[in-house]
């Protein structure tokens, strides 16, 4: 073994042997066993729920049939739901996001589709508050902790214990020491996250495809920007007080207020009346017609079904063809502001993305999210779908609704059936880029200050 | 081996060491005695290239330490007032490393060599040095110059906080590494140890060398009252 060798080997080990190694790593390994628990029961609950959608659907619709088989269609058409549902891709467990918040079932009726998409159910506001500990966050929350608690003493200890000195006079290279010190951390990091990444794989059953790699390239992207950001704190040539103080303050702001102001900076740069007003909308949209004269509200559902115009529609009393086209209508009056709401959805989602180019805890998170498909641009297509479906629904519905056919005469269940949203791999380099060109800055900075502070002395601490 | 010609160091308009010419050759044992302040540190740090002089300037073996910070490491080891090193690695581990650190291959038998002309107990050897005394971690950092084969040792308050018998051990020890042609510069507290060991005795008061005796012209008690007339 080369004399170099044993110089890496000795310092490993030293390490290694030192218990902040051995306390992080075990501390970090149980918060992380408790995120794949918490993945796996949340998703696991969800995806039992949409298991049993079917089913569900199946008896609901068998009741309700059974109900109205003295009806017509037009009248037992008011009662069943239409269930939809938004599974999990199995990247879900890793990375939450915004599924427990969001509905991952929605059932429509025939009515207008814009007030139901938003009822969604109540969400523990604790659990709001807390936030999900899954395994995206605790790679993205407390593994920069770690890396704190393991780099911020890097050199600063041997200063003030004094075997600086002489390592510093025994050293054919301060410069390569100090690096040799500061690999030996990078790597038991790094060793640490593909060890919990790769639990993670065999605990959340992730598979071995495309979007699990894209989740590791993120996370080591992430990871090394930490250690840069604890190298450079170090290269300040600083006491190890002054390190774990600063460290600590820079996650609060990037991890905690940074959000947090972008959140608010977010809402109030894109405001969104338009949820309340598209259900507003909607409802007096409807409601009005009630006593209004019934041909303007044909006349609407007409321009875009002409082929139901040649059923009769008295304007004195009820009809159920009546009744869906002003249920239509309904819609068709909140369109506007239900598409200016998701045009808003969108612009607030790239402002964040935006934002979150001066922040990598920001840029991580909604790149894992990203992948996982639980960010806001998943919602939001499943909403559409959910639209698309009602759609198909109704349009199966009007032909038996017009013609005023039985109950028992059609298959109620010869709808189309609902095709949840497929995976979508959402854009990704500009994420690692951007976590990337961080890392590359603060490690120029770092090296320009070890420099300056450790390699050409000034200060008798660091000499 | 040791040479300060003029040496002199400010911070601002505080002197620590002023015009400082001192020569100490191979196989001398230099104490420098004086009070908190005095600029003993100071002295060792600037042949240790941690600090640049102001003025003047000190060399080893004939190089410029300012001008070759680099090259003069191979001469010098230095031992502080508190030798802490790496407390998970046993003492011969620390040997080992910072033998290798300076480029040294040397195997384990060679290493326990090393510890014992230090004067570390083999049962030691082995131990974690985070259970080792404060004497017992000097005595590593003795093994660490001989095993660097230093031609230069600066030593900073050495025997600070041992007792007697470790102090009297390690006396012993720097002794004989100043017979086979080390030079020794001993900055202490301790006017008997420095009388008992050392070659020559510098007296300094803030940051002036006030006189320089011969360690076997004089006497212990003679010693201590020029001591505490010059300081």
């Amino acid at each position: 073994m080369t004399a170099s060798r044993k110089v890496f080997m000795l310092e490993a080990k030293n390490f290694v042997l030192g218990r902040t190694v051995l306390v992080g790593a075990v501390a970090l390994l149980l918060f992380a066993a408790y995120g794949f628990f918490y993945g796996n029961r949340l998703i696991g609950q969800q995806q039992a729920t949409i298991d049993e959608v079917p089913a569900v659907q199946q008896a609901h619709l068998k009741g309700i049939v059974e109900h109205g088989e003295k009806a017509t269609v037009g009248s037992t058409a008011y009662y069943p739901f239409f269930y939809t549902v938004n599974p999990p891709t199995p990247w879900a467990r890793f990375a939450i996001g915004q599924r427990d918040v969001n509905p991952y079932t929605l059932k429509v009726k025939m009515l207008a589709i814009e007030g139901q998409l938003y009822d969604t159910e109540l969400t523990n506001p604790l659990t709001l508050l807390v936030g999900n500990l899954d395994a995206s966050f605790v790679f993205i929350f407390l593994f920069p902790l770690l890396i704190i608690a393991l780099m911020y003493n890097a050199l600063s200890e041997e200063q003030e214990n004094g075997v600086w000195k002489i390592v510093r006079t025994t050293t054919g290279s301060i410069g390569q020491t100090i690096a040799g010190k500061l690999a030996i951390r990078y790597l038991a990091i790094l060793l640490i996250t593909l060890v919990i990444f790769f639990l993670s794989v065999i605990a959340l059953q992730l598979p071995l495809t495309a979007p699990t790699f894209q989740l590791l390239l993120v996370l080591l992207a992430y990871v090394m920007f930490w250690l840069m950001v604890a190298t450079l704190v170090v290269a300040l040539g600083r006491n190890s007080a002054f390190n774990a103080t600063t460290l600590v303050c820079i996650w609060i702001f990037l991890a905690i207020l940074f959000p947090g102001i972008a959140n608010i900076a977010v809402n109030n740069a894109v405001p969104i009346p338009e949820a309340a007003e598209t259900a507003v909308r909607q409802r007096e949209g409807y409601h009005e017609k009630w006593d209004l004269p019934k041909g303007p509200t044909m006349e609407k559902f007409y321009a875009v079904y002409p082929q139901y115009r040649k059923y009769p529609i008295p304007d004195n009393k009820y009809s159920p063809g009546w009744y869906y086209a002003m249920q239509f209508s309904g819609d068709l009056e909140s369109a506007q502001s239900a598409e200016m709401l998701f045009g808003k959805l969108g612009r607030r989602q790239s402002l964040s993305e935006m934002i979150g180019a001066f922040n990598p805890v920001i840029t991580a998170q909604q790149a894992l999210n990203r992948i996982a498909n639980t960010d806001l641009s998943s919602q939001v297509r499943y909403l559409e779908s959910v639209k698309a479906h009602h759609r198909q629904v109704r349009e199966y519905f009007y032909p038996f609704i017009f013609e005023n056919v039985p109950t028992p005469s059609i298959d109620w269940a010869g709808y189309p059936d609902y095709k949840p949203v497929a995976y979508e791999a959402g854009p990704l380099a500009g994420s690692v880029v951007t976590i990337g060109i961080w890392g590359i800055l603060l490690a120029l900075c770092a090296l320009f200050l070890f420099k300056i502070n450790f390699i050409q002395i000034n200060d008798i601490q660091n000499a | 081996m040791l040479e300060a010609k003029g040496l002199t160091k400010r911070y601002g308009s505080h002197t620590a060491l002023s015009n400082l010419n001192l020569s100490i050759r191979t196989g001398e044992i230099f104490a420098l005695l004086g009070q908190n302040g005095a600029g003993k540190t100071t002295t060792i740090n600037l042949f240790l290239g941690f600090i640049e002089p102001t003025e003047g300037s000190a060399s080893i073996a004939g190089i410029s330490v300012a001008e070759h910070p680099q090259e003069i490491k191979q001469y010098l080891a230095y031992i502080p007032e508190t030798v802490m090193l790496y407390p998970n690695l046993t003492g011969l581990e620390n040997l080992e490393y910072f033998s290798s650190l300076a480029g040294f291959d040397y195997g384990a038998g060679e290493l326990r060599k090393f510890l014992s002309t230090a004067g570390l107990q083999a049962q030691a050897f082995d131990q974690r040095l985070g259970g080792y005394s404060k004497g017992m971690r000097q005595k590593v950092g003795i093994a660490i110059a001989v095993a660097k084969k230093a031609k230069v040792l600066l030593l900073d308050e050495p025997t600070s906080g041992l007792d007697p018998k470790a102090s009297n051990e390690f006396s012993q020890i720097i002794q004989t590494l100043a017979s086979g042609g080390t030079a020794i510069l001993m900055a202490t507290h301790d006017i008997f140890r420095a009388k008992e060991v050392a070659t020559r005795i510098g007296i300094m008061k803030e940051g002036v060398l006030q006189a320089v005796i011969d360690a076997d012209k004089i006497s212990a008690n003679e010693l201590e009252s020029l001591y505490l007339k010059t300081v």
